[in-house]
């Protein structure tokens, strides 16, 4: 029966081992050579004569274990032959003429499949322990939206061209999906008073044609920091902390004067190309810089749409493109490859 | 907007170059996207940003340029040298809706000679990609382009009546534009008409019917402010874009209105001749009242995290033409230029000094509050849960939320009491908010058979959109994985996939015991589906794709996957792992293979041995499943290995064997199995 088999040959490697463990010199291992790996009477031959009373179906699995263990006991014999004394003690079988038998260290292992987080994941990962470290919490927010928290709350008026940059998909019941993750900044300042320190990662949509660099789903990171006397000074210290965090020392921002509603005063944050450390390159299509955040201090309409007091408090907020910085980090060249999911892809991270 | 560097030179000197200039006024939020050499001239694109419509104006721009380098601004004088007849003895002004066209106002020039405008203003309008016209066409782009308050001109004899009225359009009614196009109209449209119908698209585009042409001798000149919100829901429902309505949409200047039309009659009549009527038709009421907005020091240097000088606070916001009307040890009151829209609260001046200081010069090394960071449980878990599936070898995918209709439909595990249908889709038939991950993964294995990767173990944790029967959305965090391999598995199709279900399960501790009740899903396959239970809660499904829905996703073959609800997990709780004191004698294992009928699944054997009454059992473990021509049909077999051990002492082979004897005949009993000798 096979239980029977397979505990005899657990029991017989124990012994083996043992009695290796024994051997003083290359006498004693040749007298264990013999004993378990015999070509006439060793214990392992005896075990593999005991396979032909299983059924066939269990033969199989039987003979592959006293093969494990037949390989396992050549090896620990060449490997205790080793030690114990000059060489010519060698097991035989094959050994012979190259001394005595080695590990091929320059043998690759059996491919084994492995598991890959996706690229995204690991990015926004990267954003969260970077800000993390920085005291911000990570919170999420919901992608269906209102129009008050998507637009109106955010200073963004209706039939106002302030809303042509935030084209947006709507829904049949009235609701849209959000087109950035500024309304999870209002959500999150509706239900807790300062000081708010918090990044919120999520998808956004925008109904913008496809191609290389624009897809109609994918992913952004808000911060936001509001307390008493929070400045565009600390604004500018904790992106320049973070986007070193995340792209290597020696990383520099570029802080340009922009537009956006819900921020005031407003920037769009460049930083040094990582590939040619500014000197310009096809990354950075030669201007040394990549456009990577929209920041600002937040604009007090927002804080009167939330019930917050202006006089008060202050904050900035800021926003990151994840696939843009995916793209950025990792040399990916076109944006579909994200939602795509060609598994050759993913297993590239 | 495009900006000629010889043209700016009329209203400001600096010393800078074009390629400094563009720098510049990047740097102060202008940003130069483009800069081209035309003969003698340099062109910059600007991008004007959607708050600053004085800066669709040559003017406006001159006024940032004159922040930058200190130079002096000069606006062009616009007196016309006044004629003999009187504007308002020519032509009757009526505005109907006041909100709509707060102010509308008319000049005449009269006896023009039409022709080509002179070079140096063909020039400039061509450098800013304004096609050369006719001498008093050319003026009102010219000034448009100069102010940034857009103008027309109609031929004064073709304007029926001589009666001007500013109106909301008749329902259905038809205007001629510019350029032989015909639009019909709503009843919200404003137009302006004469006494036989709509001669121009209010703030969009002039009507053919007055247009002027090489026959005209005496012009009739519009200048007038409309609501921004009105110009813009005309201009996207006919999909009209025109300079002028460009502006429009941003707003304009309520003095640019009066200022733009002095200066079109006075270039008018210099350029075409004529003689200037006296006086306008202004309907303007009440001229808006000037803000005031004050800026207290402290605040800046709150705000911007820095001291700055009074003097380079007061420089700045004088030098972009707002006026002090007082001033203290506190800060200053300005009145803010009615050309300046954007600015209305003292955080607007903040920003103005921010930017022309430069957010370059402000410090990026500031000390903050140190802060703890807090990770949600729900963020905790997906990351622990994300872990373990990549350690089995799953590869995650992120995929869109939004699918093809019919896919989205075909499988709903969840109950949703409507859908969530996209009114404006990306692709045509892409308009379904997505119910399960599940046609999200199909959608992948589909990505993949085409790119012939014959093997895929994904999973997904991502968001499904339902709607509770309140109609408020859930917006629920699944978890789903598929797993397809084009060689047959040692442990079957769904081996590998409750390997990752129970190393999930196993991420939320003892949340409770998995029930898996094999039963019809409308999706799977008939005999291969199965809905999973966590005590009594319905926690998801798995199964193998139904061959039915096979073409539906495009697919060659039927995957195994299964989905749970990861929100019902995170619900639970996530209990830290207590420590179980380490056994301190070894185990002992027996093999055992049973013939059973096809129908005594696992659960009942893993029951069974759970059940019998064998104290030193500790646990037991799956080893392989057969099937084949030496077994009697029907039947199968099944091997396993079961774990014994004592808590303090070893174990002999005697005992042992006899405890797995025992085992065995009960086993064999209870299941009416035979031992597979």
């Amino acid at each position: 029966m096979s239980s029977t088999l397979s505990a005899r040959v657990e029991e017989v490697r124990v012994q083996a081992l043992s009695a290796l463990a024994d051997a003083r010199n290359a006498a004693d291992l040749e007298k264990v050579r013999i004993e378990y790996l015999g070509r006439s009477q060793g214990r392992l031959r005896d075990l593999l004569g005991a396979l032909k009373d299983l059924p066939a179906e269990e033969r199989r699995a039987a003979g592959a274990k006293i093969n494990a263990l037949k390989e396992d006991l050549t090896a620990a014999l060449a490997e205790r032959a080793g030690r114990v004394g000059p060489a010519g003690a060698a097991p035989g079988g094959g050994g012979g003429a190259g001394g005595p038998a080695r590990a091929d260290l320059t043998q690759p292992g059996l491919a084994r499949p492995v598991g890959h987080l996706h690229v995204l994941t690991q990015t926004i990962e990267a954003v969260k322990d970077v800000f993390g470290a920085l005291g911000f919490s990570p919170v999420e927010g919901p992608e269906v939206e209102t129009e008050r928290h998507n637009f109106d709350a955010l200073n963004i008026p209706k039939d106002h061209p302030a809303r042509d940059g935030f084209d947006t998909f709507f829904l049949s019941c009235g609701l849209l999906l959000r087109s950035h993750t500024s309304p999870a900044q209002v959500r999150v300042m509706e239900s807790q008073t300062p000081p708010v320190r918090v990044i919120v990662p999520g998808r956004v949509y925008r109904p913008d044609a496809v191609d290389a660099t624009h897809f109609y789903c994918f992913h952004q990171c808000e911060g936001l920091m509001v307390d008493e006397g929070v400045s565009f000074s600390d604004l500018r210290t904790v992106l320049s902390m973070a986007m070193e965090g995340l792209l290597g020392p020696g990383t520099k921002l570029r802080f340009r004067p922009s537009f956006f509603p819900f921020t005031e005063p407003s920037a769009e944050v460049d930083v040094s190309c990582i590939f040619c450390k500014g000197e310009g390159c096809k990354v950075c299509k030669q201007s040394g810089w990549v456009e990577l955040l929209g920041a600002g201090l937040v604009n007090p309409a927002v804080f009167e749409a939330v019930g917050y007091d202006t006089e008060r408090y202050t904050g900035f907020a800021f926003g990151i493109g994840v696939e843009r910085l995916a793209m950025f980090r990792y040399g990916i060249n076109d944006i579909r490859l994200f939602l795509e999911n060609d598994v050759r892809f993913l297993e590239q991270f | 907007m495009k900006l000629s560097c010889e043209w700016l030179g009329e209203y400001v000197k600096s010393k800078l170059s074009p390629q400094e200039l563009a720098g510049r006024l990047t740097a102060v939020g202008l940003p130069c996207e483009g800069l081209e050499q035309a003969g003698d001239d340099w062109v910059l694109e600007i991008e004007v940003p959607s708050n600053r419509p004085d800066c669709l104006g040559i003017l406006g721009l001159a006024r940032e340029v004159a922040t930058v380098c200190g130079g002096t601004l000069e606006v062009p004088e616009a007196v016309p040298e006044k004629g003999r007849a009187s504007v308002a003895s020519m032509v009757r002004v009526t505005v109907e809706d006041q909100e709509l066209c707060p102010r509308y106002v008319a000049r005449a020039v009269s006896g023009v000679k039409v022709g080509p405008s002179p070079g140096w203003m063909q020039r400039r309008l061509a450098a800013m990609g304004v096609r050369p016209i006719n001498n008093v066409v050319d003026v009102t782009n010219y000034v448009l382009l100069e102010t940034g308050q857009p103008l027309h001109a109609f031929d004064y004899d073709k304007v029926a009546g001589h009666a001007i009225t500013v109106r909301r359009s008749r329902p259905k009614e038809k205007i001629d534009l510019l350029g032989g196009v015909v639009k019909e109209l709503d009843g919200s449209d404003l137009v302006i008409a004469d006494e036989s119908g709509p001669v121009a698209l209010a703030g969009i585009m002039g009507g053919e019917r007055s247009e002027v042409g090489p026959g005209t001798v005496n012009v009739l000149l519009e200048s007038a402010a409309f609501l921004a919100s009105g110009i813009r829901r005309t201009g996207r429902r006919l999909v009209l874009s025109t300079e002028s309505s460009y502006r429009f949409e941003r707003s304009t200047d309520w003095n640019g209105v009066e200022y733009a039309s002095r200066r079109a009659a006075a270039l008018i009549a210099q350029l075409a001749g004529g003689s200037v009527a006296s006086g306008s038709v202004d309907t303007g009421r009440e001229a808006p009242k000037p803000k005031q907005v004050t800026v207290r020091y402290w605040r800046v240097d709150n705000l911007l995290g820095a001291h700055m000088e009074k003097h380079v606070i007061r420089r700045i916001l004088l030098d972009l033409g707002l006026e002090s009307v007082y001033e203290s040890g506190e800060g200053v009151t300005f009145l803010i230029p009615t050309f300046r829209p954007d600015l209305s609260r003292e955080i607007d001046l903040v920003e103005e000094v921010a930017r022309h200081f430069g957010y370059e010069r402000l410090p990026a090394v500031t000390s903050i509050p140190v802060a703890v960071p807090r990770k949600s449980p729900a963020d905790l878990a997906a990351a622990e849960v994300r872990r373990r599936l990549a350690g089995l070898a799953f590869c995650e995918t992120v995929t869109t939320s939004i699918v093809p209709r019919e896919q989205g439909l075909a499988i709903r595990p969840w109950r949703s009491s409507r859908e969530l249908t996209l009114t404006n889709p990306p692709r045509t038939g892409q308009d379904f908010l997505r119910q399960s991950l599940l046609p999200s993964l199909l959608e992948v294995r589909r990505v993949n058979q085409a790119a012939c990767v014959r093997d895929v173990s994904v999973f997904d944790l991502g968001r499904a959109y339902l709607c509770r029967p309140d109609g408020s959305v859930d917006e629920r965090r699944l978890l789903a994985a598929l797993d397809d391999h084009s060689e047959a598995a040692e442990d079957g199709p769904f081996g590998r996939l409750r390997l990752g279900l129970d190393a999930v399960l196993e991420v939320f501790g003892a949340a409770g015991e998995l029930r898996v009740e094999p039963g019809e899903l409308p999706y799977m396959e008939p005999g291969e589906g199965a809905r999973l239970f966590l005590d009594d809660e319905f926690l998801g499904v798995m199964g193998r794709l139904a061959e039915k829905l096979r073409p539906l996703y495009e697919l060659r073959t039927r995957p195994a996957m299964w989905e749970i609800n990861l929100d019902a997990l995170i619900a639970r709780g996530r209990p830290l792992p207590r420590l179980e004191p380490l056994p301190r004698y070894p185990a002992v294992r027996r093999d055992v293979a049973l013939v059973l009928d096809e129908g005594v699944s696992w659960s009942k054997v893993a029951a069974a041995v759970a059940g019998a009454p064998c104290p030193l059992r500790e646990s037991v473990e799956f080893l392989s499943v057969f099937r084949g021509k030496s077994l009697e049909a029907g039947k199968k077999s099944l091997a396993f290995s079961v774990i014994y051990r004592a808590a303090e002492r070893t174990l002999t082979d005697e005992e042992v064997n006899s405890l797995h004897a025992g085992l065995v005949e009960a086993l064999t009993g209870r299941l009416g199995a035979t031992l597979r000798a």
